[in-house]
């Protein structure tokens, strides 16, 4: 065994928190790094980093916040090899932004769950609309070309139906937690 | 429609934000307001969270329902997309690949008949596939699988070595599995997977009541209506750990069924004089995390709930 360097086989349990918290990775890195790409890679970077650490993680902590910290590890590494894009946060803005994710996460399934519910309430033109946007490849220049109508036009159209479904969203919480 | 205006500027951002039209001006307003202000970082995070599961999730899963015309090669451009899954499943695989080490196939098992829904029919969309994975459709067809998006009708994958393979079904419902495993999967109102052998983790969308997903297994038939857990197959034994929800298991050796909770978990083995009782995985059972120098721990010795007998198939 001298010289193997593999790294330990983590838990079943240790997976299994690894796997549950591949969405909720996905949106925090959404809200840091804006950019689909970065997201990608910087997920399958924390996922490594979340495999080769599986030793040093102490199974009576909660697990998300410990995989959001890595995260934003990985998430400053890619600031400073993009040189500092004026599209990416500074380092005091990731943190304040992953530590209120740490304050929320609770909130994330359950609004995850209500999310369902409030996408079948939408007209069916809207939802084809938001289908079409977030299927692979959609964007708002394509829709205004399939459409015939100005992106900008298309842009509201959006902003109109995400804005009901947070405040759907909202409404649905608020009536759950005072029925 | 009426619109919220305490968040009507802030939302304008994020939503010029994700569809790539934030100016310069915009941008520096964005950034101001967010360290300046936590409403609008708490706003943000909610707005974000909306767009990555609509892009996880629901975007992808929806498309098949209103666009099945598109051609597989249309998505092969978002392959990239896949990479992290790729990247994040592929360490899974290796992990769940060494726990699969040693198991054996089973025998006599894993018909495909029954399963109706017409192989052209697209039932799920593949989200990545790592090392060896072939997949046939249930009328013999075998299929190139070309990356994240592709579209899948009912079939088998077949994967090799230290492999996975994950796909959602059109409600959202995500199966991985790994390691050495086949499994077979439909949908013709009814979601029903056979796992001859490997490890299966499903993150189960509610399933219409009366409907539940079935897993069945040389030893075991789950039945699942929306959860969260992880199976491991052998020729001898299934064992479920119920992360969250609960399930229904049938032992098939002498039909016994049991309801595993949340955080339970079970084995159901050959051996009926073994006690089916969903427990609580002990704490060593975490702990053998520690003993990396051995191999995985058997699943049934694991959690305690099965005490391992002679099995009554050679």
């Amino acid at each position: 065994m001298s010289g193997d360097t593999t790294p330990p086989t983590p838990s079943l349990r240790y997976l299994e928190q690894v796997t549950q918290s591949q969405r909720t990775l996905y949106g925090v890195l959404w809200s840091l790094l804006r950019d689909a790409h970065d997201v990608d890679d910087v997920l399958q970077e924390t996922n490594a980093v979340l495999w080769q650490k599986a030793h040093e993680f102490d199974e009576s902590r909660e697990f998300l916040p410990w995989a959001l910290k890595i995260a934003q590890l990985q998430v400053l590494a890619l600031r400073k090899r993009k040189q500092r894009s004026r599209l990416t946060f500074d380092d005091q803005l990731v943190a304040a932004l992953v530590d209120q994710s740490i304050q929320d996460a609770e909130q994330v399934e359950p609004r995850r769950r209500v999310l369902a519910e409030c996408l079948k309430k939408l007209a069916n033109e809207h939802r084809r609309l938001i289908t079409r946007r977030y299927e692979p490849g959609g964007s708002v220049n394509e829709l205004a070309a399939e459409q015939g109508k100005a992106p900008k036009a298309v842009s509201e159209m959006l902003r109109r139906i995400r804005s009901s479904l947070l405040d759907c969203i909202e409404r649905t919480l608020a009536r759950e937690a005072h029925p | 429609m009426n619109e919220p205006t305490a968040h009507t500027e802030l939302d304008r951002l994020l939503n010029a934000s994700v569809d790539g039209e934030l100016s310069d001006s915009d941008e520096s307003t964005l950034q101001a307001l967010l360290r300046d202000d936590a409403a609008a970082r708490r706003r943000y995070l909610q707005f974000m969270q909306l767009h990555a599961e609509l892009h996880w999730d629901h975007g992808a899963a929806a498309s098949l329902l209103v666009t099945p015309e598109h051609e597989p090669s249309e998505f092969r451009r978002e392959d990239r997309n896949a990479r992290f899954r790729i990247g994040g499943w592929m360490l899974l695989a290796v992990a769940m690949g060494t726990l699969a080490a040693g198991w054996l196939m089973a025998v006599a098992y894993f018909h495909v008949e029954g399963q109706t829904s017409p192989a052209s029919t697209p039932i799920a969309r593949l989200e990545l596939t790592h090392g060896t994975v072939s997949f046939q459709s249930t009328h013999g067809e075998s299929l190139d699988l070309s990356g994240r998006g592709q579209t899948l009708p009912a079939g088998s994958l077949l994967l090799e070595g230290e492999s996975a393979a994950q796909w959602r079904f059109l409600d959202g419902t995500l199966i991985t599995v790994s390691g050495d495993a086949e499994v077979t999967f439909s949908d013709d109102g009814q979601k029903l997977l056979r796992v001859r052998h490997g490890i299966l983790t499903a993150e189960v969308e509610p399933q219409p009541s009366g409907v539940p997903l079935v897993v069945e297994t040389p030893t075991a038939r789950v039945e699942v209506l929306g959860t969260v857990f992880t199976l491991a197959t052998e020729s001898d034994q299934t064992r479920i750990n119920v992360v969250e929800g609960r399930v229904r298991l049938k032992r098939l050796v002498d039909g016994e069924t049991v309801e595993v909770p949340s955080e339970h978990s079970c084995v159901a083995s050959l051996d009926a004089r073994g006690e089916l009782q969903p427990k609580v995985p002990d704490r060593p059972a975490i702990g053998w995390q520690h003993r990396f120098a051995e191999p995985p721990p058997n699943a049934g010795r694991a959690n305690g709930c099965l005490r391992r007998g002679t099995s009554s198939r050679g």
